[in-house]
């Protein structure tokens, strides 16, 4: 148990002194993540207890001073609900086979007969090796056939081509003459341009640009939803986009939006994602900071 | 001492805590449920209206034009000194249930039987009730492993994409929502 963590069991148990108690309530007033990390250790002191883990000692601490008030008590009621049933799940016969693909397939193709086993690892191998000569023998084909029917610039074509800016290049790319002329800027959720002190990126706009296309790299696609907004700092809102997903590219998924260039102005600009839980809640995710510099 | 809050004084609270009204909720509800937490981890007896309390104060005091410049800050301030109060007896008209639980009774076994089987049946509502990943979740969070614990719980975000502290965030999230959900079937049995 590390300082912080036995400084917050004294907490819980009522065994701070008035002053340590009030410097550590003025913490977790002003930073949401001690906040969090008492919750937590609140749940794994009312856990251990519910499950009669606590020490002799411990546990008679925890009854004198934390089973005194009624809704600390409910709690105690609630984590023993709780870890009954997830204790239950745990022994349960089919949680016994909740063991790994490698492991199952091991089980089922050979036993404990080191003859038998060998055979069938012989066989899983030829599989896998004609499974492979396949795959990349249709992908030749495939990539043949594309080639071949290669069309004029599809709108399409043009996201895939944006799509692979990579984020240390996101110098504006106007198109010569044709119109509708677009600028493009990438970025990486948890780069640490802008927002944490790294060069901030620009996107430049020239006169005769008529959209911009913003595209943000996820590092890994977890929530099943996202909410998404570009708001100019000081400036007002430009866009909120709420309960949106991100396309699938080689480079992993990425959202890709464009903006009429007319509503973007020169200043700095913070493009805020947010992660939308099963539950509806928003998980603050990122924020990329860039400028925009009109010409 | 308790005068009414009214209703500009509420609008001037919430207009204070955030810039459009999604923002000023969402910060509405966080700091009620610290001011909840914290009432209840100093013992204090009657934690939701003494959060509230706490708020109808905050709220007079921005009413009557006092310059708060950080609102946490003095949230925390009102709300100590709020605490100090009840704890001093100033909620001590009424008993808290904790005081009238701790009348020595005969056992009743069969009636604690009951409840916990009341409370687990409510527990398995509730676990229905969500969504088949957050219950996974849960289910595996909490797990009891104490010296795999660690390792479990760094594979789980790895699979979910998540920072360990974003799950543990979110596992507890879901456990306060979980616990809440309890709260209101059992009383609605009663």
């Amino acid at each position: 148990m590390d300082k912080l963590e036995h400084n917050l069991t004294r907490y819980l148990l009522g065994e701070l002194s008035e002053q340590e108690q009030a410097a550590l309530e003025e913490k977790y007033f002003s930073d949401p993540q001690v906040f969090n990390e008492v919750l937590r250790i609140e749940s794994e002191l009312v856990d251990a207890y519910a499950r009669g883990q606590l020490s002799t000692e411990m546990r008679d601490r925890f009854e004198q001073s934390y089973l005194k008030h009624p809704a600390r008590r409910e709690r105690v009621e609630f984590a023993r609900a709780l870890t009954t049933r997830i204790d239950e799940r745990e022994t349960s016969p089919q949680s016994a086979q909740r063991v790994s693909w490698k492991q199952r397939l091991l089980a089922v193709v050979g036993g404990q007969r080191p003859a038998l086993r060998f055979a069938t690892a012989l066989v899983v191998v030829l599989i896998v090796l004609a499974g492979v000569w396949l795959f990349v023998n249709t992908r030749r084909k495939q990539q043949r056939e594309a080639a071949q029917i290669q069309p004029a610039q599809t709108p399409q074509d043009h996201e895939e081509r944006a799509a692979q800016i990579p984020p240390e290049t996101p110098k504006p790319s106007p198109n010569s003459n044709s119109a509708p002329s677009i600028v493009s800027l990438a970025l990486t959720v948890g780069g640490v341009r802008g927002a944490e002190g790294g060069p901030t990126q620009t996107l430049v706009i020239p006169h005769d640009t008529t959209q911009a296309q913003i595209s943000l790299d996820l590092k890994d696609d977890s929530y099943p939803h996202y909410r998404i907004s570009l708001r100019k700092i000081g400036g007002p809102e430009i866009f909120t986009q709420t309960n949106i997903r991100p396309h699938s590219t080689k480079a992993g998924p990425r959202f890709v939006f464009k903006v009429p260039a007319s509503r973007l102005t020169s200043g700095d600009y913070a493009l805020t994602l947010g992660g939308i839980t099963p539950e509806g809640e928003v998980d603050d995710l990122n924020k990329s900071l860039f400028r925009v510099e009109k010409r | 001492m308790e005068r009414e809050l009214t209703a500009q004084a509420f609008i001037r609270l919430l207009e204070r805590l955030g810039d459009n009204e999604e923002q000023a909720a969402k910060k509405y509800e966080d700091l009620r449920h610290t001011l909840i937490r914290s009432f209840e981890w100093r013992g204090a007896p009657f934690p939701e209206e003494h959060a509230d309390e706490t708020f109808n104060r905050l709220a007079r005091k921005l009413d009557e034009g006092v310059e708060i410049r950080n609102l946490n800050d003095y949230t925390y301030t009102v709300a100590r000194l709020v605490c100090l109060e009840a704890l001093k007896g100033g909620h001590k008209r009424r008993a808290p249930l904790d005081e009238i639980e701790h009348e020595p009774v005969a056992l009743d076994t069969s009636r604690e039987t009951a409840e916990k089987e009341e409370r687990l049946n409510c527990l398995d509502a509730c676990l229905d009730a969500l969504p088949g990943e957050s219950r996974d979740l849960i289910m595996e969070y909490y797990v009891d492993e104490k010296r795999g614990r660690i390792d479990r719980r760094r594979d789980l975000a790895e699979r979910l994409g998540l920072r360990r502290d974003a799950l543990a965030n979110r596992a507890q999230r879901l456990r306060d929502k979980l616990e809440q959900c309890v709260t209101h079937c059992l009383r609605k049995k009663t």
